[in-house]
């Protein structure tokens, strides 16, 4: 009976090794520095692509813009050389990112962190995809580290590799172990990494713990995503996600024994390959059909992530958490009637007036600033960072096409999904009201993996990679179908149903936040524990914020099956999710203005298109790169986004004309208003510039955020 | 005799190895403002945190009562259910909600929300003028910063807004741990007014400061906590002159001074 | 005020001058003088606010001095580097911190800032300074040397690590069989002891405590606080410490500040103010 599975366990330990060398750098990096870095994966990934191409010809590509990325340094690379010049990179990249995105957010807030560690991510990915010839990949030989012929093993074949690499992260595992335990340099970082001001105080400096760990973190992750490429193969965005599973081992081992991170690590492989080879055999067949048997194998290192979370939480945090300041501001919504009435004018206009591909872009702004919406309520409102809002619209999606298909009418069919996402939402909501910080955004990226795998991919629910249609919405026999019958030409109703819904929504989300029920949620963001003295049910807030905000996401998923001819799981994945709430941040996390100019930002939203248009499509080469560089910068100089820079410039600007009434002693202070406020407008500017990246990738594979 | 609001028996609480409070017992009655003193470290904030529901007592005996309110035991409620049946308490450290003005903090806990106010909410528009909210930022002096942010404020004020929260939602009781922490002297005097006004307005106090001329000055009955335990209550009077207390505050004198000096709890 | 002013020492080991600090920006401590002598122990003593604890945290540069100046060993601590107001840039003072640490002043906080999952070996090695900055130990080499400090000079070039340990272990017997111990399972305690040990460890020109008696049993205080005295006396440091119990502080102490309102309003030799307790309660109250 064993022996019928040992074949796929050992084949697991390749994956596994990498997800455990990945899971040792997470662990490394947060002992030392109290961050979790999403774009582990990503450095790692960069590195191999880097070690390939230095490999096969001697090119040390940098992951740079606008300057020559190429540099060649050898005519004869050997795989020592080569093998050499990967660890002095990756040093030279943990270093750097430390340094400039880490270090100075060590104090900010778990958003901060997130964010920016997304931005890095999105950044290496496309810098990578824009700087190496990958699209032929015929130019560079993958020239492997390690021999592939198989071996025996406890009788049983398996590539000489896989058993390599596992020796490879066990020796990682004990040298840091031991540099921990015995070393002068180990005894500092866990000094530093229980009481930073202990430390400080007895002369240990905690950039320089920070700095060196960091460095070495990514040396092991590159090494390990460099050995795995002949097991696993290598791509942006394949090698960038390896860092979930990594997630769940590294908090498996408590984010901080490194035995644990590995040895979960490994069983994640093997338990992977063993579930893989499990369901793929035929005699398997209690499964249900539409369990999908992929989805199985990734979603059960989520789950265990999800239990280990959970069970460790609290429902309010003790008296030593720090509570998180410098949280972006949330100003009450004002003069709200009149911005209704003009934005509800110029896209009634629009409307009419764009041409079919302009209305196409109008409308996917518009869907996808109801998204954002659904992600200001919840963690711009309430501070808790969702990264399931996209799993969310992915199953209100599915479910109205299906119960359209089954002969529900439209109003009932959309009425019964948004419920059901609402109804997933406070599902979800239940055991993460019990975590925060960047317990809570890990958690429910791991809800979002789990529906993406389990639900959204199975092929009875959404049809698979085929995808399923929705029937024409018809309402008291007025059609609001988008396309006329055969031909696709985006018939402005449509946009005017969008409109409506997006419009409603904004309105009652400005309601709640102008009412108890929006102090309430803002009372929890600001501090859990003097919002339960203050009579909140903090855990109550929370989900009655999951429920709306899972609502509004379902609405966004309801348009967008109506929207597109098929709707296929590819609008939904994770990647999607981590871009849109990176999107919201770049708007403006904590106001329904933010939601709205992410929305414009999105990908074949309306700024794309006028991009596109206004440069021949070539302003799509570097945007994405300039985008995950401005989340960086943004997280770390303007946590109040877009709209939060705009309204200070108005401030600054108002302060200078003499409108509103100051008191008389700040008119001294009109000449530096004004200087403060053109200071004020390059902010924007820039943050337009970066905000435009976001928008316009050129995106081949990649996903819709809507 | 008045009625007893509060009344704690036994009640311990455990950190880690460290007993932080240990089997101590006192009563509030109706109208009365009782002081809770002792140095640094003597478990005066854990024995609000234990009343107000942030803490678990180590001893659980589910057919004693331990924390008594109004007659009734609360040991397994919630901090959000005590302040629904009369409590409320505020911080060492004042926990603001810093996004919010002066009014919302207080519109905040105003009112107790239901299922159905999140709909109402999300319907209706207008900004309901709340009558408790401005009664209290009136009687704090509040009115005039109503739309200013409390990080724009005056530390005094900032120790008023912490005050006007909790009394917003007419509590039977009132927890202040360290409502007079770097007040200056006039900012002192005009709490100690308010606290004297409070049992007219139907609120019983319970105070833990620093300030031996406040607590001494305001408080009918005060108890005296050193290392978890209550080693003396009395009148302001009383305490004034118990050796006991003296030495919690001063250190055993077996050396040096004979005659030790009434000096007053001494952190920053 | 009627207690004598006591001329401060000719050669102090810490000498602030007008000192104005505070968080954010917001002074607490406003104007305040004070100096620590070789080989003296000192006492700051005031209600609950009035500073003390922010006076420690700004000299070992944990949070911005605002004005004025704070000399250790007649070197300017500020001199090098001026923090901006709100003290935005927080690498540059956790340089400043590491700075204070490695010339000299070691601050055993009011938190005791422990290293939990450490064992006290592990906690105490951490104490050590570096072997450079042991060589180089002090910094006043602008100033003549005094005898004090030429025992000082002396003592460091000969002690080895573990001969530093075993003196540190001669004034907390108690730790010597704790050695293999997680700090965070000690007694408070011994973990008060272990916290002015990993002071000692870098055997400081000025040792700062904070709050002594935070949470210990009276009796446990009353056995720490000589060995201050003891460390005081036999090296030749300066000893700043901040405690509640005024009785005890007073016993154990040289001299004494008493503050209020961030500035000292009362200062003079222990023996003189603890012969006067009307008058220390009156600067309590300030009545």
């Amino acid at each position: 009976m064993i022996g019928e599975y040992s074949g796929f366990i050992l084949a697991g330990l390749g994956g596994g090794a990498v997800v455990a060398a990945l899971a040792l750098g997470l662990v490394l990096t947060n002992r030392a520095t109290g961050v979790i870095n999403f774009a582990f994966g990503a450095m790692g990934m960069y590195v191999a692509f880097a070690y390939f191409q230095f490999r096969d010809n001697g090119d040390l590509i940098l992951p740079v813009i606008f300057i020559p990325s190429r540099i060649h340094l050898l005519a004869t690379p050997t795989l020592f050389t080569a093998l050499l010049m990967a660890v002095l990179l990756s040093a030279v990249l943990g270093a750097a990112t430390y340094w400039l995105v880490f270090r100075p957010l060590r104090r900010a807030p778990a958003l901060a962190s997130v964010v920016a560690s997304l931005g890095l991510m999105l950044y290496l990915q496309e810098v990578v995809r824009l700087n190496f010839p990958t699209g032929s990949a015929a130019t560079v030989v993958r020239m492997g580290v390690l021999p592939e012929r198989p071996v025996r093993f406890l009788g049983t074949a398996v590539t000489a590799n896989r058993l390599l690499l596992v020796v490879f992260v066990v020796l990682a595992t004990v040298a840091l172990t031991a540099l921990f335990r015995y070393t002068k340099f180990g005894l500092q970082t866990r000094a530093a990494a229980g009481s930073q001001k202990g430390a400080m105080l007895v002369g240990i400096s905690p950039d320089r713990i920070g700095l060196i760990n960091s460095m070495i973190a990514t040396v092991i992750a590159g090494i390990a995503v460099i050995l795995i490429e002949p097991i696993s193969g290598l791509d942006p965005i394949t090698t960038s996600l390896l860092v979930l599973p990594a997630l769940a081992a590294a908090l498996l081992g408590g984010l901080s024994s490194f035995a644990i991170a590995t040895c979960a690590g490994l069983g994640i492989g093997m338990l992977q390959s063993l579930i893989l080879g499990y369901t793929v055999r035929p005699s398997t067949s209690w499964i249900p059909e539409w369990v999908p048997r992929t989805g199985l194998q990734q979603a059960v290192p989520v789950i265990l992530v999800l239990i280990a979370l959970v069970w460790r939480g609290d429902a309010l945090p003790d008296r030593a958490y720090l509570v998180d300041k410098r949280l972006p501001s949330s100003p009450t919504p004002r003069h709200v009637t009149l911005w209704t009435i003009l934005l509800v004018g110029a896209t009634s206009v629009a409307l009419l007036g764009f041409d079919a591909a302009y209305r196409q872009a109008l409308i996917v702004t518009m869907v996808s600033a109801l998204l954002a919406l659904s992600i200001v309520v919840i963690t711009g409102y309430v501070g808790q960072i969702s990264l399931a809002q996209l799993a969310f619209a992915g199953v209100a999606g599915f479910t109205v096409i299906n119960v359209a298909n089954d002969g529900l009418p439209f109003p009932v069919a959309a009425l019964v999904a948004t419920l059901v996402a609402t109804a997933v939402g406070v599902v979800v909501a239940l055991p993460a009201a019990r975590v925060r910080g960047m317990s809570l955004a890990i958690a429910t990226l791991a809800m979002a993996v789990a529906l993406e795998q389990l639900v959204l991919s199975s092929k009875g629910f959404s049809g698979g990679v085929a995808g399923r249609s929705a029937p024409r919405p018809v309402l008291f026999g007025v059609d609001f179908g988008i396309s006329a019958r055969g031909a696709d030409n985006f018939r402005p109703i449509f946009g005017f149903l969008v409109l409506g819904v997006l419009t409603v929504s904004c309105l009652m989300v400005a309601n709640l936040r102008r009412n108890r029920t929006g102090l309430r949620w803002l009372a929890v963001r600001s501090n859990e524990r003097a919002a339960a003295a203050a009579g909140i049910n903090v855990a109550r807030s929370k989900i009655g914020a999951f429920a709306v905000s899972s609502c509004i996401a379902g609405l966004a998923g309801v348009l967008l099956a109506y929207s597109t001819s098929t709707l296929s799981t590819n609008s939904f994945m994770v990647i999607g999710a981590l871009v849109a709430l990176a999107l919201t941040y770049l708007g403006g996390i904590a106001s329904i203005g933010g939601a709205l100019i992410a929305g414009l930002l999105a990908q074949a939203g309306l700024f794309t298109l006028l991009a596109n248009g206004g440069t021949d499509g070539k302003a799509g080469t570097y945007v994405f790169a300039i985008s995950g560089l401005g989340l960086i910068v943004m997280a770390i100089f303007a946590p109040d986004g877009i709209t939060g820079a705009v309204r200070q410039g108005a401030q600054h600007l108002q302060r200078s004309l003499g409108i509103g009434a100051q008191p008389p002693q700040q008119t001294l202070l009109a000449g530096a208003g004004a200087g403060a406020g053109a200071g004020g407008g390059t902010g924007v500017g820039a943050a337009a510039g970066a905000g435009l990246g976001a928008g316009a990738g050129p995106g081949e594979g990649e996903p819709h955020h809507e | 005799m008045s009625e007893v609001v509060l009344q704690v028996r036994d009640l311990s609480v455990r950190y880690g190895g460290v007993l932080a409070l240990s089997s101590v017992s006192f009563d509030v009655a109706d109208g009365q403002i009782v002081g809770l003193i002792g140095p640094n470290g003597a478990g005066k904030t854990t024995c609000i945190d234990a009343l107000s529901g942030f803490t678990t007592p180590s001893a659980r005996n589910p057919s004693f009562s331990y924390i008594s309110f109004l007659g009734r035991s609360i040991d397994r409620l919630s901090p959000q259910s005590r302040v629904r049946l009369g409590f409320a308490r505020t911080f060492q450290s004042l926990e603001l909600f810093d996004d919010l003005t002066v009014r919302d903090n207080l519109r905040v806990a105003a009112a107790t929300p239901t299922w159905i106010s999140t709909l109402t909410d999300a319907l209706w528009p207008k900004r309901k003028v709340d009558a408790a909210v401005e009664e209290v930022l009136e009687l704090l002096g509040l009115d005039r910063f109503a739309e200013d942010r409390p990080e724009h404020l005056s530390n005094g004020q900032r120790h008023l807004v912490a005050v006007g929260r909790a009394l917003v939602g007419k509590p039977k009781l009132l927890l202040l741990d360290e409502p007079a922490a770097g007040l200056n002297p006039s900012e002192t005097a005009e709490l100690s007014k308010l606290l004297r006004s409070l049992p007219d307005r139907g609120v019983s106090v319970l105070l833990v400061d620093h300030d031996m001329s406040l607590v001494l000055g305001v408080c009918d009955q005060v108890h005296v906590l050193d290392f978890g335990s209550i080693i003396a209550s009395g009148t302001p009077e009383q305490i004034r002159s118990d050796p006991l207390v003296i030495s919690a505050y001063l250190g055993h004198g077996s050396s040096g001074v004979d005659e030790p000096a009434p000096g007053a709890g001494s952190e920053s | 005020m009627s207690v004598p002013q006591v001329s401060p020492t000719e050669d102090p080991i810490l000498r602030c001058t007008g000192v104005v600090a505070g968080h954010d920006g917001l002074a607490v401590v406003n104007g305040l003088d004070l100096t620590v002598g070789a080989g003296e122990v000192v006492a700051l003593l005031g209600a609950n606010g009035v500073g003390k604890t922010t006076t420690l945290l700004t000299i070992s540069g944990l949070i911005p001095l605002l004005g004025g100046s704070i000399e250790l060993q007649g070197r300017d601590l500020e001199a090098s580097r001026r923090m901006p107001i709100g003290g935005g840039n927080h690498s540059a003072r956790s340089q400043q911190v590491l700075d204070r640490a490695r010339s000299g002043i070691a601050h055993v906080p009011e938190d005791r800032a422990l290293f939990f999952d450490l064992t006290v070996q592990e906690n105490l090695r951490l104490g050590l300074k570096r072997k450079s900055d042991r060589k180089h130990g002090s910094l006043g080499r602008k100033q003549a040397p005094s005898q004090v400090e030429d025992d000082t000079n002396q003592g460091e070039h000969q002690l080895d690590s573990s001969e530093i340990l075993d003196q540190v272990l001669g004034y907390f017997p108690a730790l010597t069989g704790l050695l293999d111990q997680p700090a965070g399972l000690l007694s408070g305690g011994q973990q008060q002891m272990l916290a002015i040990g990993r002071g000692l460890m870098s055997q400081p020109k000025l040792l700062m405590v904070d709050e002594l008696s935070l949470g210990l049993a009276p009796i446990l205080v009353e056995q720490l606080l000589p060995v201050l005295r003891t460390f005081a006396q036999t090296t030749g440091a300066g000893v700043l410490i901040v405690e509640q119990h005024v009785h005890l502080a007073l016993a154990v102490s040289d001299r004494a500040y008493l503050l209020r309102r961030g500035k000292a309003t009362l200062s003079g030799s222990s023996a003189e103010l603890s012969a006067d307790p009307d008058l220390v309660e009156a600067g309590y109250f300030g009545e």
